[in-house]
């Protein structure tokens, strides 16, 4: 089965952005703390739906019979047959709780090297952690039919019966038993923390603004697979990072309105690299049952794009409010067959649309009164996938409502 | 920067969201393992329980559709089956129920022959004249019937082979002629002339008793040497088995001295046997004079002195060799030339059908032409109350007498005969009408039950039948099976403390592979298995909670598992197997059968079977069944 979260990592867009860069020589040391609660999702039709819900389920006869091969699963299917039970008839119902929790906390060290060009590193530190409820209800007349036809001595299959009756009784634990005999780890409580993907940025003005009321900066950089990927025997995972080297590039463009006014329009492409790890070989037919492989994969490129309005007033004030939109296109792998192929790439195109909200104070125009000796900033941003008929739907992104606390030093 | 890690630690204490609350809510019920204690041998009588059973070794492009309808076929011949095992059964019970009704109507019998020999003798009392007359009548009559009806016979077409008809028909005389020489009531009666066996034979019968000891005895006598020394001895039968050989005549020889010297102890020998039941077994009655046993087929004479020879017993006779002939002359096989027409020969044939209708009516009160007819011969008790001859008051036995107790069956059938017989005193003639109309419903209701048992035992195996060859065709159809091997046989056995279990695969062979294990399954060496035997060919083991029992074959060769074709005419037994699989060299056989009882009467033993080869890999997959040899 493929991990159950699989979230887009947000911090490359973290912010309201801007063309602005360091003066030279200028120094700028940014704590960014973030937590996100993570318990719905997009699915691929733009419906949103719990993370658990490819755990709630009805299991029917027919995934019986896709648990058997060759003359026991046509011996099966006979049975049916001669019973008139269709394999759409429900045995059991599993239903499903997962919610999570992610908090980064991730330092920003950006210099000034010219009057034009920024450099910054970003490192960020996870903190995960998830959990599962499980549920289950037998659909008694069913399973119990099924039990009784089997240990008839018609069929005197009473072993069978058995086997039915410990999976169907209590179908967590038949869950449990089956992700445990295929190697998963049970679903239960999980939680990590650790190093994500490290971002090395250059951030290069264009346009300073100076002669006109635009601003235009280019950012480009390097995201190094740092952090952990998902793990395959862990459905309930949160993965750290993507596995793979990216390379982005991207406008950014101010435009002053005065009042302390601007407006900011941006645009970022990211490619994703191939990459390596080891995933399940998952089929449309078979998520559990399957082997691990070490495949080679391209995750789909990424391309942002946004618009906001931010203030500032000579207090210090900052207030800003923006409309991000995330895509990325479909991922690609080199699978042993092409069914396994399918089933890793399927639900793989993301779309997110973003409205951000930002409040914060800056003390630099206070330190440039000499008013205070440490120029610095403080904002916290609230950052929200939202779903609207007005705008593209979203696909396969985690429903986040996204807290981030922001501190900006400059030295 | 301290702000910020306290915000964390604080927001990473704050812990998970609320999962929502999931329940686990199931009602069902565990299927518990049948209860088979001791593999059903505690039920047994002699510990001891066998099975018959199939092995089906599957193609790997068996369709669904195959599977399922082997499935449903197989189920419904084991339905079938015990179907037919409780109708057998319950009309066995029945039957039992039946044979106690008997002796009512054997009493009742009695009671009317009693009426009308009483009414006989009034109504021969009080009209002496017009009896004698009627009498001389029908003695004509009967007597001359046969020829008279052999003459019509031979009008009709001049290539008719009447000796052969005679043959048989004579034949048919004989065996009236030892069903009364056997006849207690014969036997223990006297008469004032020769009875005749039956009228319609009497022609016959005139041109055989020829001699003095036939002669009629005014003072009355039995006429036991007459009928036994010129009849039963010179009777074809007799003639054609014991005159050709030299040894066998010394029989006959044996027998006439003891007829001729010692009547009346042969009287005894035959009527002691004859009221015994234990009829199957030797009866030592007579030690000077031998002994005399009553089969179901046969009476065996044991002289004191030489050897024991065989007489057929009446039915026998009639149904083995008589109505052979008889069947086959109704089918025109032997009374008409070729080149007759159709139509002489169906008026031939409705002649002599209605002839011989008639005659074997008179003994068995049915058609010939039902083919029940040779079932119900076969009831002596049938035969019984239909020789029964007619006893006079006096227990002298005239041939009027008896020759009008044939009468009784013969005037309905023969028109001519209906005027003839003597008029009965009114009341007498009203009594004994009642007591038959009593007789007769007691008779019918006797034979209707019987019939009714006789049709629901041979539906119950006609159906059984039917399933069982839909079952085989069913296995037998292309792609289905690699190979069947239709008649397997496993045998438990309990001594003390040990099973002891025989495998067989096939029904012809006598190989066999014997294992061992013990009460609570555990597989040990066989204490009675001789050492040549223990070759380890077979390992057994049992699961006693489970009802699973573990067979591992090797040495798959020498049980028969080998190519068999699939054509049957290359075979005289077991036809439904067959194996397409040439090679089972360095193949094991793994069977896990578990126990159970289908419909709460057949025990069943019924799982997979695995062929594996040396490597532990399995090659070929089997489905294994056995039921209970069902006994019937």
């Amino acid at each position: 089965m493929k991990s159950l979260i699989s979230i887009a990592l947000f911090l490359s867009c973290l912010a309201l952005e801007n063309a602005k860069v360091l003066p030279a020589g200028i120094r700028r040391v940014n704590i960014k703390a973030v937590q996100v609660d993570l318990a719905n999702k997009f699915n691929d039709k733009g419906k949103l739906i719990a993370l658990a819900e490819p755990l709630s389920k009805d299991i029917t006869m027919g995934e019986v019979l896709k648990g058997k091969e060759g003359l026991d699963n046509s011996k099966l299917q006979a049975f049916l047959q001669e019973n008139s039970i269709s394999e759409a008839q429900v045995l059991g119902s599993l239903s499903a709780d997962l919610k999570g929790r992610m908090q980064v906390i991730a330092p920003v060290i950006a210099y000034g090297v010219t009057e034009r060009l920024t450099v910054a590193l970003a490192v960020p530190y996870y903190f995960a952690r998830t959990d599962v409820a499980l549920g289950y209800r037998a659909n008694d007349d069913n399973a119990q039919n099924f039990i009784n036809l089997l240990s008839n001595p018609r069929y005197n299959q009473v072993a069978s019966a058995q086997e039915v009756y410990d999976n169907f009784s209590d179908g967590v634990a038949a869950l449990n038993s089956k992700l445990k005999d295929n190697g998963y780890q049970q679903l239960g409580p999980w939680q990590q923390h650790g190093l994500g993907d490290l971002t090395l940025a250059f951030k290069s003005q264009l346009i300073d603004g100076k002669s006109s009321m635009i601003r235009l900066a280019n950012l480009s950089g390097v995201v190094a697979p740092t952090g952990r990927t998902d793990d395959p025997d862990v459905l309930s995972d949160v993965p750290f990072g993507d596995g793979s080297w990216d390379l982005f590039t991207g406008l950014i463009c101010d435009q002053e309105l005065g009042a302390g006014v601007f407006t900011n329009q941006f645009a970022k492409f990211t490619y994703q690299t191939e990459a390596e790890r080891e995933v399940r070989l998952v089929t449309a037919d078979e998520a559990l049952a399957v082997d691990k492989q070490s495949l080679t994969y391209k995750l789909g490129n990424k391309f942002d794009i946004g618009a906001s309005v931010q203030w500032a007033n000579d207090l210090g004030i900052e207030l800003g409010l923006g409309y991000e939109f995330n895509s990325k296109s479909a991922d690609s792998y080199q699978a042993p067959t092409v069914a396994i192929e399918k089933e890793l790439e399927k639900d793989s195109v993301t779309r997110a649309n973003n409205v951000e909200l930002k409040v914060g104070y800056s003390s630099v125009p206070a330190f440039r009164r000499q008013e205070i000796p440490v120029p610095f900033n403080v904002s916290v941003l609230y950052k929200q996938v939202v779903d609207s008929e007005l705008l593209a739907q979203n696909r396969n992104v985690a429903a986040t409502k996204l807290f981030s606390l922001d501190l900006n030093l400059y030295f | 920067m301290h702000v910020i890690f306290l915000l964390l630690v604080t927001l990473s204490s704050c812990g998970m969201p609320e999962l929502d609350k999931q329940v686990i809510d199931s009602n069902l019920v565990r299927p518990e393992w049948p209860i088979v204690e001791g593999l059903y041998l505690h039920n047994s009588k002699d510990n001891q329980l066998n099975l018959k059973g199939s092995i089906l070794i599957w193609d790997d492009n068996v369709s669904v559709a195959d599977i399922k309808y082997l499935s449903e076929v197989s189920n419904h011949k084991k339905a079938q089956t015990v179907h037919y095992e409780q109708t057998f059964q319950r009309v066995r019970s029945e039957r039992q129920q039946l044979a106690k009704s008997q002796p009512q109507i054997d009493a009742k019998v009695v009671e009317l022959q009693k009426l009308r020999n009483e009414a006989y003798h009034r109504a021969r009392q009080v009209n002496a004249d017009e009896w004698q007359r009627q009498r001389q009548r029908l003695w004509q009559l009967g007597s001359e019937w046969l020829p008279s009806k052999l003459e019509a016979l031979a009008k009709l077409d001049e290539d008719w082979d009447r000796t052969a008809t005679e043959q048989v028909l004579h034949r048919y005389c004989q065996g009236k002629l030892f069903a009364m020489a056997v006849n207690p009531q014969f036997l223990q009666h006297q008469f004032t002339e020769r009875p005749t066996p039956h009228i319609m034979c009497e022609s016959y019968y005139r041109e055989l008793f020829t001699s003095e000891i036939c002669q009629p005895a005014p003072a009355g006598k039995d006429y036991l040497q007459c009928i036994w020394l010129d009849g039963v001895l010179v009777s074809d039968y007799f003639r054609e088995t014991y005159q050709k050989v030299e040894k066998q005549r010394d029989k006959i020889v044996a027998l006439r001295k003891m007829i001729s010297e010692q009547p009346q102890q042969f009287k005894k020998l035959i009527l002691a046997t004859y009221n015994d039941p234990r009829k199957s077994r030797y009866l030592k009655f007579y030690q000077r004079v031998g002994q005399i046993g009553f089969g179901d087929r046969s009476i065996t004479i044991r002289p004191p002195k030489g050897q024991p020879f065989i007489l057929q017993t009446v039915h026998d006779v009639e149904s083995a060799a008589q109505l052979e002939d008889l069947e086959s002359l109704i089918a025109g096989n032997r009374l008409f030339a070729s080149s007759a027409s159709t139509t002489e020969i169906n008026e031939r044939r409705v002649l002599l059908v209605s002839a011989l209708q008639m005659m074997a009516k008179s003994v068995t009160g049915t058609s010939v032409s039902d083919y029940k007819f040779n079932r119900e011969l076969a009831v002596p008790n049938y035969d019984r109350v239909n020789l029964d001859l007619c006893v006079d008051n006096d227990s002298i036995l005239s041939p009027l007498a008896e020759f009008a107790c044939n009468l009784r069956d013969l005037r309905q059938l023969l028109p001519e005969l209906q005027e003839v017989v003597g008029s009965l005193l009114a009341e007498d003639q009203l009594l004994i009408t009642t007591v038959s109309a009593a007789l007769e419903r007691l008779q019918d209701n006797y034979r209707q039950t019987f019939d009714r048992l006789e049709a629901e035992d041979s539906e119950a195996f006609a159906s059984y039948s039917q399933a069982l060859d839909k079952a085989v065709n069913a296995a037998r159809s292309d792609n289905l099976a690699q190979a069947l091997f239709a008649q397997a046989e496993l045998q438990i056995t309990q001594r003390d403390d040990i099973y002891a279990v025989t495998f067989k695969l096939l029904e012809a062979s006598d190989t066999h592979h014997v294992a061992c294990f013990t009460t609570s399954g555990e597989a040990v060496s066989c204490p009675l298995v001789k050492e040549s035997e223990k070759e380890q060919l077979l390992r057994a083991s049992y699961h006693v909670e489970q009802g699973k029992l573990t067979l591992e074959l090797s040495s798959l060769e020498q049980l028969g598992f080998a190519y068999l074709s699939r054509d049957s005419d290359e075979r005289t037994t077991d036809r439904a197997s067959f194996c397409d699989i040439e090679q089972f060299g360095n193949l094991s056989l793994e069977i896990e059968i578990y126990a159970n009882k289908y419909a709460d009467s057949l025990e069943i033993l019924s799982g997979n079977g695995l062929f594996k080869n040396n490597n532990g890999e399995t090659i070929y997959q089997a489905s294994v069944g056995f039921e209970r040899r069902v006994e019937l």
